[in-house]
C-alpha cells in the first residue's frame, strides 16, 4: 500500500476573482486587478466533474452494459457558490450581473440586457461580463496548488444585511457558472492582487441616510425603523454547444428568461403601518431605499409589492414585505442601485 | 506617572429609587416619594457596554478581524440586582413596582395585564435608581460620584425568610432591567433631594408566624404546620423593543414576554398532619399554602396553586419536608395567586 500523508485545510482555501479580458481565455483585462474576496465560508470546488449518460438496457440483459455509457463534457455546467463580507473597498460583484459602469456601484437599469458572452468576445471595462476565480489551495498536484476557472459568467446574487447577524455587516451570497473546464494552476503566488481580507465593511447602524419603503403620496410616510433587508437578482445562463472534442469549450452562454429582481425588508410596525400595507393591495409602483449617502445604496427603486407578512417571534410586531422588481423596457431608469462602501 | 487618587468605598455605597415622571426621563412622578432602600449587600454597578459581536472568520485567516466585530446596543438589556431588608414599607414599595399592587394586601390576580411601558409615557411603574458612590470621580468636576439607571422595569422578587438567618428576618432579592444607558450624576451624594430612608425598621421576625392561620391546604386543626423557612419567587422576562436612533439606542419601550412564574416553597416539620394533604403532591388538585397570623394587620404570605415538587430532608435532628407550590389560578379572574402583605 503506498496511502499518501499529506492533506490540505479547509481553512486554508483563498478565492481570488478578476474580470476576464476575453471570454473564456483566462487572461486579466487590462486595467483591471486581482481581488482576494473575504469569503466567510469554503467556496464550492469543482474537479471538473461530468454527468455520465447510461442508455436503455437491452432485453435479455440485466446489468447495464458498458457499451451504452456516454460522457456528456458536452453539456458541462459547473457552479462556484461563495459568501463574502460586501466590503467597502472592493468594487461590488454586483457588476457581474448588471454589466455596468459606474465606479464602484451596480445599476440595474429598465433597459437591462445580458452581456455578448460568445467565446473569445473581447470584454470592455464598463461590461463585468465574465471572470476569472482562482480557488488556491483547493488541490494539491506537483507544485500546483489551484484551479482556475475561465469564463465565468455570475448566475445569481444576494445582498444580505441584518442588525443582529454577521456583527451588521452586509453579506453577499453568489453563484458563477462556467462551461469552460477548469485549469491546475500555481498563478497566484506571483499575481498583483488587491487583498479584500482585512477590509470593513458599512455596518448596519451606519445606514442613517434613509430607510424607507417607496410609492406613498407623502414620502416620509414610508419611514420605518429596519431590522434586516436583502437585494437578490438570478437569471438564468445556459451554455451553447462545444466546439471540439478536446476540451469541449461553448460556443458562447445565453440567457434564459427573465432576470429576476427581488428584495425584502423587515421593519418594525408602528402608525406608520396601514399607510404602507395599502401597497399590498393596490397596484403602485413601490420599493425601497437604504442609503448612507454618499457610500452605501441598497436601493430596490421600481417594483411590486408581493407579499406582506407578520413575524411574531419577537418583543414587537415586525412586517417583512417583499418585493419584485418591474420596468419598462422602453425606459433607462434603475430598477435596482447596488453599492456598499 | 499620574494614577487616579480617589477611591471608592463598597460599604459606603447607597441605592435610592423612585418612580419617574415618564419612563427614561430621571424626573420625580408627581405625588411620588424618593426612598433610599436598607441594602445588605452591594447593588450590581453596570457602566455603558455594549455586547461584542463578530462575522464567522474569513477562511484563508487565523485570527478575528477587528473590522468585522462591532458593538452592538442596539439589543443591550441592563440587569440592576439589589438585596433588601424586607420591612412591611419596603415589601409594599417593591410590590407596587413588580405586580402594581403597593397598598398593603399586595397580591397577584389571575386577570394580570401588564401597562404600556412606553419610552417618554408615564408608565406604572417605571423608576430610576441612583446608586451614590456607584460612579467615577474626576480632576475637574465632580459630577460623575453617583451612578443612575434611568427607565428601570422590575423584572423578579425573592423573598427569602428563614428563622436562622439574618436575624430571623426577611431579606429580599430585587431584580430590575433597563434598555437605557447607565448615566453618571452627583444628586443622591451631594444632598440636591433628600430621600426618605427606609431603614427595615417594622420588619417581621419570623417567629411572628402563628398556627391559626400558618398551614398547607386548608385553615384548620389538623392542616397546621411548623414551618423553619419559606421562600417566595416572582419572576417574568422584560424584552426591549427597538431603539430611537443610532446614538443614545433607547429602546422604543419594552414588553413582558411569557407569563409571571410564581412559586413558593416551606421548609416544615414532618408530623401526622401531613397525612391530610399528602394525596395533593400527585392528584392536581388546587392547593394552598400560608405563613402568618391573625392580628389586625395580618402578616401573610399566601400562595395558590398546585404543587410541583416535595422533598423530605434528613439534615437535622428531626425529619422535616420542603413542598413547592407553583402559583396558578383560573385566568381572567381577581383571584389571588400569591399575596405578600406584612
Amino acid at each position: 500500500m503506498a496511502i499518501q500523508t499529506d492533506f490540505q485545510t479547509t481553512q486554508n482555501i483563498q478565492l481570488v476573482i478578476g474580470h476576464e479580458d476575453n471570454v473564456g481565455n483566462g487572461a486579466l483585462l487590462s486595467g483591471q486587478a486581482w481581488y482576494k474576496l473575504p469569503i466567510i465560508a469554503p467556496p464550492t470546488i469543482n474537479d471538473n466533474q461530468t454527468a455520465m449518460d447510461f442508455g436503455t438496457l437491452q432485453s435479455g440483459s440485466y446489468i447495464q452494459p458498458e457499451n451504452s455509457t456516454g460522457r456528456r463534457n458536452d453539456q458541462a455546467m459547473w457552479e462556484i457558490s461563495f459568501s463574502v463580507i460586501a466590503d467597502n473597498t472592493l468594487p461590488t460583484l454586483f457588476q457581474y450581473m448588471t454589466h455596468d459602469l459606474s465606479g464602484t456601484q451596480a445599476t440595474l437599469g429598465e433597459d437591462y440586457a445580458p452581456a455578448n458572452w460568445t467565446d473569445n468576445n473581447q470584454n470592455v471595462t464598463a461590461g463585468k461580463e465574465t471572470a476569472v476565480i482562482y480557488i488556491v489551495n483547493a488541490i494539491k498536484s506537483g507544485s500546483n496548488v489551484e484551479w482556475k476557472y475561465s469564463g465565468c459568467v455570475l448566475k445569481s446574487i444576494e445582498l444580505t444585511h441584518s442588525i443582529d447577524s454577521n456583527a451588521g455587516l452586509p453579506i453577499i451570497n453568489c453563484t458563477f457558472v462556467t462551461g469552460y473546464p477548469a485549469e491546475l494552476k500555481n498563478d497566484v503566488a506571483g499575481l498583483t492582487i488587491t487583498s479584500g481580507v482585512n477590509v470593513a465593511g458599512r455596518k448596519f447602524t451606519d445606514i442613517v441616510t434613509t430607510n424607507r419603503i417607496l410609492g406613498l403620496s407623502t414620502a416620509t410616510d414610508g419611514d420605518v425603523r429596519v431590522y434586516s433587508h436583502s437585494i437578490s437578482m438570478s437569471r438564468d445562463i445556459q451554455r451553447v454547444g462545444y466546439q471540439d472534442t478536446t476540451n469541449y469549450k461553448p460556443y458562447s452562454y445565453e440567457q434564459v428568461g427573465e432576470l429576476e429582481c427581488t428584495g425584502s425588508i423587515t421593519f418594525k410596525k408602528d402608525s406608520h403601518f396601514p399607510t404602507i400595507q395599502a401597497l399590498s393591495r393596490n397596484n403602485d409602483n413601490t420599493g425601497f431605499n437604504m442609503v448612507l449617502a454618499p457610500n452605501y445604496f441598497a436601493n430596490l427603486n421600481k417594483a411590486k409589492m408581493t407579499n406582506l407578512i407578520t413575524d411574531t417571534g419577537s418583543a414587537e410586531l415586525r412586517a417583512t414585505a417583499e418585493f419584485k422588481g418591474i420596468g419598462d423596457p422602453e425606459g433607462s431608469s434603475s430598477v435596482a442601485l447596488i453599492k456598499h462602501q | 506617572m499620574a494614577i487616579g487618587t480617589s477611591v471608592k468605598s463598597t460599604q459606603g455605597l447607597k441605592l435610592a429609587i423612585y418612580h419617574e415622571a415618564t419612563m427614561g426621563d430621571a424626573g420625580l412622578n408627581s405625588g411620588a416619594v424618593r426612598y433610599q432602600l436598607p441594602i445588605l449587600s452591594p447593588p450590581t454597578i453596570q457602566d455603558l457596554t455594549g455586547v461584542l459581536e463578530s462575522t464567522p472568520s474569513i477562511i484563508g485567516q487565523y485570527n478575528h478581524a477587528q473590522n468585522h466585530s462591532v458593538h452592538n446596543r442596539a439589543s443591550q438589556m441592563y440587569e440592576i440586582g439589589f438585596q433588601i431588608l424586607g420591612s412591611p414599607a419596603v415589601l409594599d414599595l417593591m410590590c407596587l413596582y413588580l405586580i402594581n399592587d403597593g397598598d398593603g394586601t399586595n397580591a397577584l390576580q389571575g386577570g394580570y395585564s401588564p401597562p404600556a411601558m412606553l419610552n417618554g409615557a408615564d408608565t406604572d411603574y417605571s423608576v430610576c435608581i441612583d446608586i451614590a458612590g456607584g460612579g467615577y470621580e474626576t480632576a475637574s468636576a465632580s459630577v460623575k460620584k453617583d451612578i443612575r439607571y434611568v427607565g428601570c422595569v422590575a423584572k423578579s422578587m425573592t423573598l427569602n425568610h428563614a428563622i436562622d438567618n439574618e436575624s430571623g428576618l426577611p431579606v429580599i432579592d430585587m431584580v430590575f432591567v433597563t434598555g437605557y444607558a447607565p448615566q453618571y450624576t452627583d444628586d443622591l451624594t451631594d444632598g440636591d433631594y433628600t430621600p426618605v430612608k427606609l431603614t427595615g425598621d417594622g420588619a417581621t421576625p419570623f417567629t411572628n408566624w402563628n398556627s391559626a392561620n400558618t398551614y398547607i391546604d386548608s385553615n384548620g386543626a389538623g392542616y397546621e404546620i411548623h414551618p423553619y423557612s419559606y421562600s417566595v419567587s416572582i419572576s417574568r422576562e422584560i424584552e426591549r423593543v427597538g431603539f430611537g436612533d443610532y446614538t443614545n439606542y433607547e429602546p422604543d419601550g419594552y414588553a413582558m414576554m411569557g407569563v409571571w412564574e410564581v412559586e413558593m416553597s416551606i421548609d416544615y416539620k414532618r408530623d401526622e398532619n401531613f397525612d391530610n394533604f399528602l394525596a395533593k403532591l400527585s392528584s392536581g388538585a388546587e392547593i394552598t399554602a400560608r405563613i402568618g397570623d391573625a392580628s389586625a394587620n395580618p402578616f401573610k404570605i399566601e400562595c395558590v396553586g398546585l404543587v410541583s415538587d416535595h422533598s423530605t430532608d434528613t439534615g437535622s435532628a428531626e425529619l422535616r419536608n420542603t413542598i413547592t407550590i407553583k402559583g396558578m389560578v383560573t385566568n381572567n379572574t381577581t383571584a389571588d395567586l400569591i399575596v405578600l402583605s406584612m
